[in-house]
């Protein structure tokens, strides 16, 4: 369970590449939590684990996928198998990096821009409010946003470029 | 829209059927792009955390000073800014200097498996600032900028001061001060070690008991709050400081205190212990972990049954007995979603009907609240993940008389819920006694 705690990030954030929403994540964690747990015998060392993890993380994944399908528009099986392969290989260390440039890049946007960034994870309807503070239709602010987020992963992208150069 | 927009709106769920389309079909051929989307969720993810993160305070001559810090020091930086405003309220003699000063004041040197409960970075070679570090197991050496250095052993609660002062609140500890830090000060509960070139340990026990002194080598002074006693202690010498008075010894602390302990019988489970979720999926229930949780969505609520056979114990000659559930990290859900402090409540079985519980329960079938009375409570804040928590008092020792034909069954459950929004709380666990990390229930008989 200490390892698991201590993946957690790179778990949570694996399992957002291959599911559409975080309710979805957080049961898959919930699942592959008890899994880890019945087959920890398997693990050889530590160094490991994350790779262990996520083998496992991704079954519970990609198994849940059908049953969401059926509510909302989600990507293709293959396509979803693709991208865990691309996840799959981001290791503990470049998480840490993500976040690192994260934290900088936020600070770059000025305050309502990072409230905005926040706000689709503070609880239902948070988008809304500031839409009705901002005298803006719903719509117009999701679209904002994801311009937003957009320009947000360039910059951390180029972040991280910077880090390793 | 170009594919990062397309990535991020898919992302927030805020994609028609074709754009979707549109997405899968640039993401199939590209492999760069998919490797886009992992590091955009990724982003998603700590964008997430963040949000759950304290609101930073808006006052404005903090910000400069935040810019600076690391992640982890925003937090004291917003405590900062909080006793800033109320000391604008309190008036200008208040804001005294040093107010501002969270420059470094120590190294974290080593940490041997040490877990941590801190405000203040946890990787060695961190630069700490001054604040609480709470070392849960392990041992941790922290070395202050004026050279002073600390080996702490867990369970131990650390407060740095200054570069030149901490406060041991709990724990062990041994000090080493180099010239360059002569005069160094460790507080402790009812007095202080002041040091002049030294080796010294110190053995802080809480709950009101004596704290130890032992000098290693070298020279020290110790220091009653209450008396204002006052000794200098030399190599071979110890003391130890209590509420009312400062004792010295010739020799080892630890040879001086080999305090009359009351003889304790413990009792355990024997394995008869489980967990119930409400919607009745008992594969989230494992048999290793004791899970309690209330929150928004009643399907995950679960609480917990144990029983003791206490047919062996001489009931009424026990002085005291305590329950004792030994908490361990369940990695299921978020604490930022819980209240600062949460309550458990432990119910002793009276239903006779449902005495023969079964491992195997169903919600509806295992005891629950309803079938017994209320012993106890206890508090956990949610930054805990791990210690020792239960119950002792009266009420639970009337009850094991009364209510007692050989097997005595006790119900755990979570009063508090979880504060609003969707994301599941964390579900609380005890050790069963199956867990392989920590001890199951038990329940600790003193006698005279």
């Amino acid at each position: 369970m200490r390892l698991f705690v201590k993946h957690e990030p790179a778990l949570r954030a694996f399992a957002r590449s291959i599911l559409p929403d975080w309710n979805s994540v957080e049961d898959a964690l919930q699942e592959a939590s008890v899994t880890m747990w019945e087959k920890l015998g398997q693990l050889k060392d530590e160094d490991g684990f994350l790779p262990w993890a996520k083998v496992i993380l991704r079954f519970k994944c990609l198994s849940s996928i059908a049953t969401l399908r059926r509510s909302r528009h989600v990507l293709s099986d293959e396509v979803l198998e693709l991208i865990a392969d691309e996840a799959e290989a981001i290791d503990a260390g470049e998480i840490a990096s993500v976040r690192r440039a994260l934290n900088i890049c936020l600070s770059k946007f000025p305050s309502p821009h990072q409230e905005l960034l926040l706000a689709p994870y503070v609880g239902d309807g948070r988008v809304k409010q500031l839409a009705g503070r901002d005298r803006k239709s719903v719509n117009a602010l999701y679209k904002l946003l994801g311009r937003l987020r957009a320009k947000l992963a360039i910059c951390v992208r180029g972040q991280i470029a910077s880090e390793m150069s | 829209m170009n594919p990062q927009t397309l990535i991020q709106r898919y992302l927030l769920g805020d994609l028609t059927d074709a754009e979707v389309a549109e997405l899968n079909c640039l993401l199939k051929g590209n492999t760069e792009l998919r490797r886009e989307f992992a590091i955009s969720a990724a982003v998603d993810a700590g964008l997430r955390e963040r949000s759950f993160e304290p609101v930073v305070d808006p006052v404005s001559s903090i910000e400069v000073t935040r810019a600076k810090m690391s992640p982890r020091f925003v937090v004291v930086g917003t405590s900062v800014a909080a006793i800033v405003v109320v000391m604008l309220f309190l008036g200008p003699a208040f804001l005294t200097a040093g107010l501002f000063d969270v420059a470094p004041v120590a190294t974290l040197v080593s940490s041997e498996n040490a877990a941590w409960e801190s405000s203040l970075p946890t990787i060695p070679e961190s630069k700490l600032a001054p604040g609480l570090m709470k070392l849960v197991s392990g041992i941790a050496t922290v070395r202050f900028a004026s050279g002073a250095e600390v080996v702490l052993e867990a369970p131990a609660d650390l407060e740095l001061v200054s570069r030149m002062r901490a406060r041991l609140a709990g724990g062990a500890a041994v000090v080493t001060v180099p010239e360059s830090a002569i005069g160094f000060v460790l507080e402790m509960p009812n007095g202080f070690v002041a040091d002049h070139g030294t080796h010294f340990a110190v053995n802080v026990p809480g709950g009101g008991k004596p704290s130890g002194i032992d000098v290693i080598k070298g020279e020290i002074s110790v220091h009653q709050s209450l008396t204002g006693e006052k000794v200098r202690l030399t190599e071979q010498q110890s003391a130890s400081i209590s509420k009312l008075k400062l004792t010295v010894f010739e020799g080892q602390f630890a040879d001086q205190v080999m305090e009359e302990r009351p003889r304790v019988v413990r009792v355990g489970t024997g394995g008869r212990s489980t967990s119930v979720i409400r919607n009745n999926k008992r594969r989230r229930c494992h048999p290793d972990l004791l899970m309690v949780k209330r929150g928004h969505s009643e399907g995950w609520d679960r609480r917990s049954i144990f029983s003791f056979e206490v047919t062996g114990v001489d009931l009424e000659a026990a002085k005291s007995v305590r329950l004792r559930l030994n908490q361990v990290p369940s990695g299921i859900g978020f604490a930022a979603r819980l209240p600062t402090i949460n309550r458990f409540a432990v119910y002793g079985l009276t239903n006779e009907a449902k005495r023969d519980w079964e491992i195997e329960s169903l919600w509806e079938d295992a005891p629950g609240p309803a079938d017994g009375i209320l012993l106890g409570t206890f508090e956990i804040p949610r930054s805990v993940q791990r210690g020792s928590f239960g119950i002792e008092n009266a009420k639970l020792l009337r009850f094991l008389r009364t209510h007692n034909s050989g097997l005595a069954t006790l119900i755990l459950v979570r009063e508090t819920g979880q504060i609003e929004g969707e994301v599941p709380g964390l579900t609380h666990t005890f050790a069963s006694d199956s867990n392989p990390e920590a001890s199951g229930p038990i329940l600790e008989f003193a006698f005279d």
